[in-house]
């Protein structure tokens, strides 16, 4: 119980760091957000325009404390301003149409991967030395080395363009109308394979190697060799004894990839025009949309702070160890 | 670019600039006629796909005062009451069809057009017209082109006329006041602070509706009750791009139709993949280097001369701005744009590239060679300079490193600083710089750029240039309704430029347009450039969607 109030105090308080943080750093960046939506138009708009939008935007010209309260005041009713870079739409509506995109895309492709490389893992470990184990470890080395925006432009070039098996862009066809209807439901999938693929070739190898290094560890343990020499049925030793233990440092990674979901693929999404939540962070910064940074960014903080708590009650369930602070009773 | 024939292409611009807007714009209602007519051939019922700019996903944002609305809501669903072309120059009535002056130029009487409607039926009046005046008056925020700077009121004669009261006489400045889009006043009377309201489904009187709207997509149908006639072109479809990259792969593949995109080798990537595949890049701006002329070196004409003869701008325009745009007139013309203003005596002087002249310039003007080779004032002060420029605009930051080994040549010392965008933007406008390249603000005739960077209280006036000569000269164009008197007084402004160059152009600043005519035509070309071109050019994209349709 007391780990548990622990953990909960520490999910406040690094909330409220990453909140306090997330209203400073933007307004360190030089420059105004005027400014840049100027600099965007490069001449075409007259600097009486400018004086419009600084009239408009003035708002922003408060002391910072005051902009502090009304920030905090802001999320506890998640009024999280307007947009700059939409103006005037609100923040909450630019994320709330760009996050399911990203959730959906990436979530799906990294828990996938997370699951296939897992299981790679272990089969890899199993049959260690074998010719599995001394292909896919390179192969996807090799794939996870480079960037993941090269292997989306790669993937972009080869299937979209020479072969034009798969679309370029985008997250269902631009001739539908968005809705949950069949034809939709396929041309969502079809527009997230290659985006998918990325994701997942270029995280997979982490997850094998990640697995299949623990495996061998565990496999290695005496309990491991006293079970096989009590006669333990080959599976029953892989997944009830060896991968039980393996997978405890998986759980954890995995958590910090769903907290990551949220900003891990901005690039991907820039490549393939994709409607989510990390692109909508890039325009965001280069824009000095400080409202938009701000609520991406609080998405992000969030999205990780409560997947590690959640990962931490769940390591209670797993691991006896952590209920008991680490003494054996 | 490329494409241009500069010595016969005035004449043949102007005239088919003239047939265009009389097509377009005079006379409309009959244009609108036989457009319905002939409907049966010409009409395009797929989507035309229209990338104007890779500006990332979409909000259901299409109010027409802000400047992040998405693309089309101006000039596609709202509408001006009149359009000023920078580059053909010509007028476009819209829902204004005629204007005219009184009272000594202070007063501006607009007729406007009658049975006009909202795309919600309601009828189009002088009181919508005067409601979004009244709204950008008391709202600012709005009013982007300042007119409550210079308007003293604006009141509705009957239904369909509205007068325009000017504080002072500042006849060039009716193409702001014409300009803001007009709002419906029974929709807007309840939206409340117009600068905060979302417009997620816009009523609009222009050639097309909002029809289904997506972050990744949104399309507009034909209006069929538009004034001038239901467009050709019924669907035009609004993909989102995030991409410089997947945008130009999308355009060489001929999935975007019309395109206001960058491309760097535009032939090899993009022209040489079709024949269909066209682009046409018309200058719209320059370049410009700005000397701060309250620094003692750079006042004295001899140094500007000497810096203008040592930049090579054919080396700029090849290397710095990959060949799209060409060396800029000493006049400061944008050509063949502007090229009714030329002044006759000034028509054969080009920028010409001679660093032995721009020495002999600096010796005759008294400046001697230090032991580094750099040139000295007689009383002893360096020629070395900084420049300032915005880093990571790319372009810029080759042109500044081009032109400081170019004046190192002569010597002249000359220090590239790449500076933040608002940290540029602070310098030069408080005019802490040296020298400077920045852009300049043009229109629909010379005026309005040399009024922004000439006059001693011009928007764009960074070199703190102030001289009698041109300020009077300026005062007395905008004071007159007479070309001749216009012209008279725009020859001195070129005169100047020339001159005493008060800041050197470098090259044009072109407009970006990419098209494609597998499917429909009538696009504006280099030989027939009825109106601006660029798809982000509002409300120039009602005009050349009017124009377009089906290519069999």
């Amino acid at each position: 119980m007391r780990y548990v109030l622990q953990r909960v105090g520490f999910l406040f308080l690094s909330i409220w760091a990453a909140v306090t943080i997330n209203f400073v750093l933007p307004r360190l960046m030089p420059g105004n957000p005027a400014g840049a939506m100027f600099a965007k138009f490069q001449g075409r708009m007259t600097p009486m325009a400018l004086k419009a939008l600084e009239a408009e935007f003035g708002f922003n010209n408060q002391p910072l404390i005051i902009q502090y309260l009304h920030y905090i005041g802001g999320l506890f009713t998640w009024h999280l301003g307007l947009s700059f870079l939409y103006y005037p739409t609100p923040v909450t509506a630019v994320i709330a149409s760009s996050l399911p995109w990203t959730v959906g895309l990436v979530g799906a492709f990294t828990i996938l991967s997370v699951f296939v490389g897992t299981s790679l893992g272990i089969l890899i470990a199993w049959r260690r030395g074998g010719l599995l184990d001394s292909v896919l470890p390179t192969t996807f080395m090799f794939l996870q080395s480079s960037p993941a925006f090269w292997v989306a432009f790669m993937l972009l070039f080869i299937f979209g363009f020479t072969l034009s098996w798969f679309p370029m862009s985008h997250a269902y066809s631009n001739s539908l109308v968005l809705g949950f209807t069949p034809p939709v439901v396929v041309s969502i999938i079809y527009h997230a394979v290659l985006p998918g693929a990325t994701i997942f070739l270029s995280s997979l190898s982490g997850w094998m190697i990640g697995m299949r290094n623990n495996m061998i560890n565990t496999l290695g343990e005496d309990y491991i060799v006293f079970a096989e020499a009590k006669g333990i049925s080959g599976g029953r030793l892989l997944f009830s004894y060896a991968a039980r233990n393996a997978i405890l440092p998986q759980v954890t990674s995995f958590a910090i990839a769903l907290g990551g979901i949220v900003n891990g693929s901005i690039l991907v999404e820039t490549v393939f025009s994709y409607p989510g939540i990390g692109y909508q962070l890039t325009s965001a910064v280069s824009s000095e949309d400080y409202p938009l940074i701000q609520g991406t960014f609080l998405i992000i903080a969030l999205s990780v702070l409560i997947v590690n708590f959640i990962v931490d009650m769940l390591l209670v369930k797993l691991d006896p160890r952590v209920r008991t602070g680490g003494v054996s009773s | 670019m490329k494409k241009f024939n500069k010595k016969s292409f005035g004449m043949v611009a102007a005239s088919v600039a003239l047939t265009a807007v009389s097509l377009s714009g005079g006379s409309a209602f009959a244009a609108a006629h036989v457009a319905k007519r002939a409907s049966a051939s010409g009409v395009y019922t797929q989507p035309l796909v229209i990338a104007a700019s890779v500006a990332g996903t979409f909000q259901p944002n299409f109010s027409p005062f802000q400047s992040t609305a998405n693309s089309g809501t101006q000039g596609l669903i709202y509408q001006p009451l009149f359009y000023f072309d920078n580059i053909s120059g010509h007028t476009f009535p819209l829902l204004g069809l005629h204007y005219a002056w009184s009272n000594g130029n202070k007063t501006l009487t607009v007729d406007l057009r009658k049975n006009v409607k909202w795309t919600d039926g309601k009828p189009f009046t002088s009181a919508d017209v005067v409601f979004t005046y009244n709204l950008l008056k008391k709202y600012p925020a709005l009013d982007a082109n300042g007119v409550w700077t210079q308007l003293s009121s604006v009141t509705a004669h009957g239904l369909y006329q509205v007068v325009f009261e000017f504080k002072a006489v500042n006849v060039p400045y009716l193409t702001y006041v014409l300009s803001p889009v007009i709002v419906p006043q029974h929709i807007w009377a309840k939206l409340g602070d117009p600068t905060k309201a979302t417009v997620s489904h816009p009523i609009g009187v222009g050639p097309y509706e909002l029809n289904t709207f997506s972050p990744q997509v949104y399309t507009l149908k034909a209006n069929p009750n538009y004034y001038m006639g239901e467009p050709r072109v019924r669907l035009l479809q609004f993909p989102s791009y995030t991409g410089n990259d997947s945008a130009d792969l999308a355009l060489a593949k001929g999935q975007i139709d019309w395109a206001g995109i960058f491309i760097p080798s535009i032939d090899k990537v993009y022209a040489s993949k079709s024949p269909n595949n066209k682009y046409w890049f018309p200058p719209v701006g320059i370049t410009t280097l700005y000397p701060n002329l309250k620094n003692p070196l750079l006042g004295n004409v001899a140094v500007r001369k000497a810096i203008s003869l040592a930049v090579n701008r054919q080396i700029i325009y090849k290397e710095g701005e990959y060949g799209y745009e060409p060396p800029a007139n000493p006049t400061g013309l944008i050509m063949p744009n502007n090229m009714s203003w030329m002044d006759p005596s000034l028509a054969k002087t080009n920028f010409s590239y001679n660093p032995a002249a721009a020495v002999k310039i600096l010796e005759n003007a008294g400046f001697k060679k230090n032991a580094q080779g750099i040139f000295q004032s007689p009383s002893g002060k360096p020629l070395s300079f900084t420049i300032q420029v915005v880093s990571g605009w790319t372009d810029w930051d080759m042109d500044c490193q081009l032109i400081a080994n170019e004046l190192k040549q002569i010597g002249i010392k000359v220090q590239v600083n790449e500076e933040q965008f608002g940290t540029y933007f602070a310098n030069l406008t408080a005019h802490k710089f040296q020298l400077a390249i920045s852009w300049v603000n043009t229109g629909p005739t010379p005026y309005y750029m040399f009024q922004q960077m000439l006059a001693p209280k011009g928007g764009w006036n960074l070199e703190q240039w102030s001289n009698a000569t041109t300020t009077n000269a300026l005062n007395a164009f905008a004071k007159t309704t007479v070309l001749a008197q216009q012209k008279k007084n725009m020859y001195v402004l070129e005169q100047a430029m020339v001159n005493q160059l008060p800041t050197i152009p470098l090259v044009y600043g072109a407009n970006w347009y990419e098209y494609n005519t597998a499917h429909v035509t009538g696009w504006p070309t280099a030989q027939n450039p009825y109106v601006n071109p660029a798809p982000y050019a509002a409300p120039a994209n009602a005009i050349v969607l009017m124009h377009l349709h089906a290519a069999n």
